[in-house]
């Protein structure tokens, strides 16, 4: 409830008083979530209307950041590039009336899948505002499902900025070319009347809000927000040490058989500037993992805004103190025409891992354990629905099965929280609309024992989550990250545990899959298994609460054996603790040696799949596809 | 006909309503009782029976309705300090209380805490059995393992067992057995199943609410049942009703059958009264706030229509039903300012409550709160409070509010006072703002209905901010829910799931589920509340969605059956449009669930009109004080009127203050008060 009162911190300039101010600010976080309630309730398919795979957002007419409150991160930082594009490619072309559209990473999205609508707000005869709405597709009409692209032909259609509305005329056939270029038109056509129908939701909302104060306070009250974040901003990272700090991270793999794809972020704190810089990163690959531009940046600058004060909002006032590069041709930063369809996940949360490794070093308190990644069970299942006499195909994300968050100083971590570059912002299906929507039984959806990283405070839990299909076979899609490189401890907390996926046969033997760009057909008799990867701990496990330690064996979420060997703390044969012996055996295990910000700093840390593999399984690795070595590259543009 | 009396326990006083047989209304405060609660409400009814020349026997025979609202279950949910509770799962869906949605809050905030899930792991089992979507039976229940759950959680002690079952909602069979099971193994050990409490799809809500009931079953039981028994022996003839978070009242049986409707039922019973009141100025648009002793409640109707949701959560645990969305802050007379680590002025949440109080009181609380603010603003007069029942001591106040807010921020106690009774306008505007501006609604056409002890002195301020031109302040308005539990009809809703597509659904499907739980609520209704079948009317309402959408929406359907199922889809389109902005006609339309709520109508009484009596106040001038106006530039020489003389027609010019015997209206400079021909307090900002 603490509001500051000084003249410093509730407003920006004498003409603007607090209590406007207030109100103003307040008004466009609200626009925002009724923005996404329109668009969540509306939309069709389950990536935006279940899983909250959307974002909305506020700009002013200059691309400036408004309102990101109610975002995922990932969509949203960058998204004045869109923006900047439109006012590039429609000189003195923006109207009234007009919406746009865009996909295209290399004119400003994150990837293929985030389509975005663009809507101009107009008052007074002024452009003021930009409502845009960011949600990702079901489809987007690429070759194969899954991660097999390896240029940006294959991902799918690509849609530089275009109208769909010219001065309030619809563009029938611009929207007739885009649906005709997608699987599922039915389903996108759907989202897509739900996301102009949210673009319009908040142009009605601003109208009334510049009809309540008039354009040219208005534009006062956008100045005085930015202001008002910069100023906050500011005082926070003059209160970080100055230095230079590297982190380092690692994907597993990009689909076409590199394996541990290297990033390196060297963040430097000076001033009220917070540098970051990705050069030594990899170079981009052939699959379809390297980060568009606009990703980057978001992701980048997630690992930094989500270590100041979460009151300051986050508009262009914060971003002015992030100066983010990468060099072209990087996967952090990928030169046309580079695949990056899965660069919002999959290089993604190993961009803010590493900046976050890097922010550890300077802000100790602030830096949580690592997140868990894009889980094997969210890249998705498809098949035919049979179940009601006809054949309707389906495709979904399991996202019952997702990744977990990693542990804070003073909290445990969430489960579930799919990616880092969500912060937990997305959401799950319910298991029975899971049923209900798509012919899969799922038998069961639990945390796993010792998934979650140790520590004083410990990350979330994994999910373990076995699904059959009903009556037809389905095609799961093999994807996911962090299996081999599991979120990092910090400060002597341990890396979660990795996790991966099987198909489990009628006689119990299994297939692991290790990697992507692969498929799994799961008949009837069979079951597809997945283990999500636990959060990262923070602190010592040697120091958490023997009570809470107690509570996790009883739950069977610690193992005994963990318990002993990891929090060394012993229970006797009623579960009581021996506080006698816990003392002595967390002195006998207590390190010597320096405690470091993160550990693992090594790749191909994770061991899930030694744990869990017997001699009756086989395991089946991502593979260089052929094809790669004899394809001639024509990329003339 | 005899009284009907409503009692609401609030944090700091716990407040009566009574209405006599001609209609008139009084109200009556006691401090609350926090050790036990049915002291404070005996107290009061035998005060209130004293005022009446009778005794408490008497007068509780007298009565025809006694509805009451507890805070019981909420607080213990909120402490969690409910019974050691058991959780009976499929198997292999244990955690299904810790994974909720997936989606964590604030979303760039990594310091929030994880919800506690009521029921630790060690005591969430899985029994071996399932359903499918369809409610075809996928693996039967074995009823070797669930007696052997059942051993354990008599072996750890469980005080209270609930069944959630995947697929309940479609199939309740499994949960059926195994609720007889229980009962058989532990006997006299509350038992809840999910499909009896929220028969609807997703597992997470319906798992919740099955856990809620069990959790505080044997709370709310004890306490009702004791209340109950004690209102019975002191003389009461009829039943005792409990207002449920759905606005409606509720036997004792009831409640205690689907506890969960109690949780956040207490604040809920206020937007009825502030229906009944805003009649007097013809509004059916309308914001009621309650501004009590530690919270301020604000509700929106449009039309007269509560805004409802089936979101409501307590400590981030869903309740899954369809209740009155009332949005609270930590907000009310008793809020403690206090200076931050960063040493900005802060104000609540933490409430001084009843014991000790805020400095004033004189009870030994030493931290200034909003109260004494204004009571060193010169808006409450220290011999008047509660009618002058309860003295207070402005130079503790003085005292407070210096020590710890005025010297640290270096300025004078005045305006420290200024700042606090600011920066608690601004939170409760920003509360207001919540539930209009921010869901697109403009708040400047409705009516504020001001209630609670503190509400009225701050209302005309708050109206301002927010460009509301008119305040309603009821005679009644610092007991605001417990008149609307004296007013509050008898409620009672029914929910089923049927998942079937528009394409092969019929009007007679419809007509005939609709019908079957009109029929069981009005028979419970009439076994239950002795309510007449003639007294009843029912709402029906469906939730559907396009098919391949997954949200669906609640639409009112038709009163009383219906020829074609067109009339259903049409609906549902209309309503798609209204809030999504569009419509798809040729898609069909898949429906989920299919809801009823069964009104048991109270018969109002008719307000008592005053006649008119002339725009003069002469009459009701007191001696007048010096009070604090920012807009006059400090404290200025301001009237005082005195409620209890002030007549319909009467017209009251800001500034001043009128007192009235447990409220207390700020009239601030520019705006004015009419009593109304009710005797209710007509505040206009502006001149009108």
């Amino acid at each position: 409830m603490a509001v500051p009162m000084t003249s410093a911190q509730t407003s920006a300039s004498s003409e603007t008083d607090p209590i406007t101010f207030a109100i103003f600010r307040h008004a466009l976080t609200a626009i925002g979530q009724e923005m996404t309630v329109a668009l969540e309730h509306a939309a069709r398919s389950p990536f935006i209307a279940l899983q909250r795979d959307h974002s909305c957002s506020i700009y002013d007419h200059q691309a400036r950041l408004l309102n990101l409150e109610d975002a995922l991160p990932v969509h949203s930082v960058g998204g004045n590039l869109n923006i900047l594009e439109i006012m590039r490619l429609f000189p003195d072309d923006i109207n009234e009336g007009d919406c746009f559209l865009v996909n295209h990473p290399f004119y400003g999205t994150t990837h293929l899948g985030d389509l975005t609508v663009l809507l101009p707000v107009f008052a007074e005869g002024q452009h003021v505002f930009w409502s845009v709405v960011r949600a990702h597709q079901q489809n987007v009409g690429q070759a194969w499902p899954g991660f097999t692209a390896t240029n940006i032909w294959q991902e799918g259609i690509k849609v530089p900025p275009v109208k769909i509305f010219d001065r309030g005329r619809e563009r029938h056939d611009v929207i007739r070319f885009y649906l005709e270029n997608v699987r599922l038109p039915d389903w996108l056509r759907g989202d897509l009347l739900a996301m102009i129908g949210s673009a319009r939701v908040a142009e009605r909302r601003l109208l009334e809000l510049t009809s309540r104060f008039g354009v040219d306070s208005i534009r006062e009250h956008i100045e005085a927000l930015i202001d008002y974040a910069d100023r906050r901003t500011a005082a926070e990272i003059v209160s970080m040490p100055d230095g230079v700090y590297v982190g380092e991270g690692w994907a597993d793999s990009d689909g076409t058989g590199s394996f541990h794809i290297y990033v390196r972020a060297t963040v430097t704190i000076a001033g009220d500037m917070v540098s970051i810089d990705f050069t030594g990163s990899s170079p981009q690959v052939d699959g379809s993992i390297n980060s568009s531009l606009g990703a980057m940046r978001a992701n980048a600058a997630m690992g930094v805004l989500s270590c100041i004060d979460p009151t300051i909002p986050h508009n262009e006032g914060c971003l002015r103190h992030l100066n983010i590069t990468a060099p072209l041709g990087s996967v952090t930063n990928a030169a046309w025409p580079a695949c990056t369809a899965s660069c919002t996940v999959l290089i993604g949360d190993v961009i803010s891992e590493a900046v976050w490794k890097a922010m550890a070093q300077a802000v100790p308190d602030r830096v949580p354990g690592g997140w868990g990644r894009w889980n094997v069970s969210n890249t998705g299942n498809a098949g035919d629905d049979v179940r009601f006499g006809t054949s309707r195909p389906y495709m979904s994300s399991v996202m019952a099965g997702g990744s977990a968050g990693g542990a804070s100083k003073g909290f445990d971590g969430w489960p579930l929280t799919q990616t880092a570059c969500s912060l937990g912002a997305m959401k799950a299906e319910s298991i029975e609309m899971r049923e209900l929507l798509f012919p899969n039984l799922v038998e069961k959806a639990e945390f796993a024992i010792d998934s979650a990283g140790a520590g004083t405070w410990i990350g979330g839990y994994g999910i373990e989550l076995r699904l059959r299909p009903m009556l037809t076979p389905m095609r799961c899609t093999v994807g996911g990250d962090g299996h081999l490189n599991p979120p990092y401890g910090a400060w002597g907390g341990s890396p979660g545990a990795g996790g991966g996926a099987f198909v489990e046969n009628a006689d119990g033997s299994r297939t692991f899959y290790v990697g992507k760009g692969m498929y799994a057909i799961v008949h009837p008799d069979q079951i597809w298994s997945t283990f999500s990867t636990g959060g990262g701990g923070y602190g010592s496990p040697l120091n958490r609460d023997p009570e809470l330690v107690r509570e996790g064996v009883r739950g069977e979420l610690i193992s005994r054996d963990a318990a002993r060997k990891i929090f060394g703390v012993i229970l006797d044969e009623h579960d009581a603790i021996d506080y006698e012996a816990t003392a002595g055996q967390r002195e006998h295990l207590r390190p010597a040696e320096h405690v470091q910000p993160y550990q693992p700093a090594v790749a191909g840390a994770g061991r899930w799949l030694e744990s869990m593999k017997t001699g009756r399984d086989t395991v089946i690795h991502e593979q260089r596809p052929s094809y790669l070595n004899k394809e001639i590259s024509i990329h003339v543009r | 006909m005899g009284y009907r009396v409503g009692i609401d326990i609030g944090g700091t006083f716990t407040d009566f309503t009574v209405i006599d047989q001609d209609g008139t209304m009084a109200i009556h405060k006691v401090p609350t009782t926090p050790w036990d609660p049915t002291e404070a409400v005996f107290a009061g009814l035998t005060g209130i029976a004293a005022n009446r020349g009778s005794d408490l026997q008497e007068f509780l025979a007298a009565c025809e309705r006694v509805t009451h609202g507890t805070t019981t279950s909420t607080n213990a949910v909120i402490q969690r300090a409910g019974a050691k509770t058991g959780l009976l799962c499929t198997e292999g869906f244990r955690d299904i209380l810790e994974i909720g949605d997936g989606r964590k809050p604030e979303v760039y905030n990594l310091k929030l805490r994880k919800p506690d899930p009521i029921v630790p792991r060690y005591l969430r089992l899985g029994v071996p059995e399932r359903m499918d979507y369809s409610g075809a039976v996928v693996r039967d229940l074995d009823e070797q393992s669930l007696v052997e759950h059942i051993e354990r959680m008599k072996a750890e002690g469980v005080e209270a067992v609930a069944v959630a079952f995947l697929w309940s909602n479609v199939n309740p069979e499994h949960e059926r057995r195994a609720l007889e099971i229980v009962r058989e193994q532990l006997p006299g050990v509350p038992v809840v199943a999910s499909s009896d409490v929220l028969p609807l799809i997703r597992e997470w809500p319906r798992t919740c609410a099955a856990v809620l009931s069990a959790y505080i079953h044997d709370g709310i039981a004890s306490y009702l049942g004791r209340l109950k028994e004690l209102l019975a022996s002191n003389g009461l003839k009829r039943q005792v009703l409990i207002v449920q978070c759905t606005g409606g009242s509720a036997t004792v049986d009831e409640i205690v059958a689907r506890p969960v409707y109690s949780l956040l039922s207490g604040p809920a019973a206020a937007p009825v009264a502030a229906l009944l009141f805003a009649d007097g100025v013809g509004s059916r648009d309308i914001i009621s706030i309650d501004m009590g002793g530690t919270s301020f409640d604000v509700c929106l109707m449009q039309h007269g229509d509560p805004i409802i949701s089936n979101e409501l959560r307590l400590t981030g645990i869903p309740l899954g039903v369809m209740a009155t969305d009332i949005h609270s802050i930590g907000a009310g007379g008793g809020s403690i300012a206090w200076i931050d680590s960063g040493g900005a002025l802060s104000v609540g949440p933490r409430s001084a409550g009843a014991h000790p109080g805020p400095a004033c009181y004189g009870r030994g609380g030493e931290l200034p709160t909003v109260t004494d603010a204004n009571l060193v603003l010169g808006y409450l007069n220290p011999d008047y409070f509660l009618g002058g029942a309860m003295r207070l001591y402005p130079e503790k106040a003085a005292e407070a509010i210096r020590l710890h807010v005025a010297e640290p921020l270096g300025m004078s106690t005045t305006d420290a006072a200024a700042g606090i009774f600011k920066l608690v306008n601004f939170h409760m505007v920003q509360g207001i703002a919540h539930v209009s501006v921010e869901r697109g609604i403009d708040p400047r056409g409705f009516v504020l209905v001001a209630g609670g002890g503190a509400g009225p002195a701050h209302a005309g301020m708050l109206a301002e901010e927010l460009g509301i031109r008119q305040v309603m302040v009821p005679r009644q308005a610092s007991a605001l829910s417990a008149a609307g539990m004296a007013t509050s009809d008898v409620t009672q809703d029914h929910m089923r799931t049927l998942s079937i597509e528009s394409t092969a659904l019929t009007a007679e499907q419809v007509n005939a589920i609709f019908r079957e739980m009109e029929e069981e609520a009005a028979a419970n209704l009439a076994t239950q509340a002795g309510i007449a079948p003639d007294r009843i009317r029912f709402r029906r309402f469906f939730d559907a969605s396009y098919v391949g959408q997954v949200h669906e929406l609640m639409v009112p359907a038709p009163d009383g059956d219906i020829g074609d199922i067109g009339e259903l889809v049409h609906r549902f389109h209309e309503a798609h449009e209204r809030l999504y902005t569009y419509r798809i006609e040729t898609n069909p339309v898949q429906f989920y669930h299919w809801r009823i709520r069964a009104i048991g109508a109270i018969e109002h009484l008719p307000r008592v009109e005053q006649p008119d009596a002339g725009p003069d106040t002469t009459h009701a001038r007191k001696p007048a004080r010096r009070a604090y106006f920012e807009s006059l530039g400090g404290y200025v020489e301001t009237p005082i009127y005195d409620g209890a003389l002030l007549r319909r027609g009467n017209i009251v010019i800001g500034p001043a203050i009128v007192e009235d015997t447990t409220t207390n209206i700020v009239v601030f400079p520019g705006h004015q008060v009419t009593v109304n021909r009710f005797g209710d307090y007509g505040y206009t900002v502006g001149s009108s």
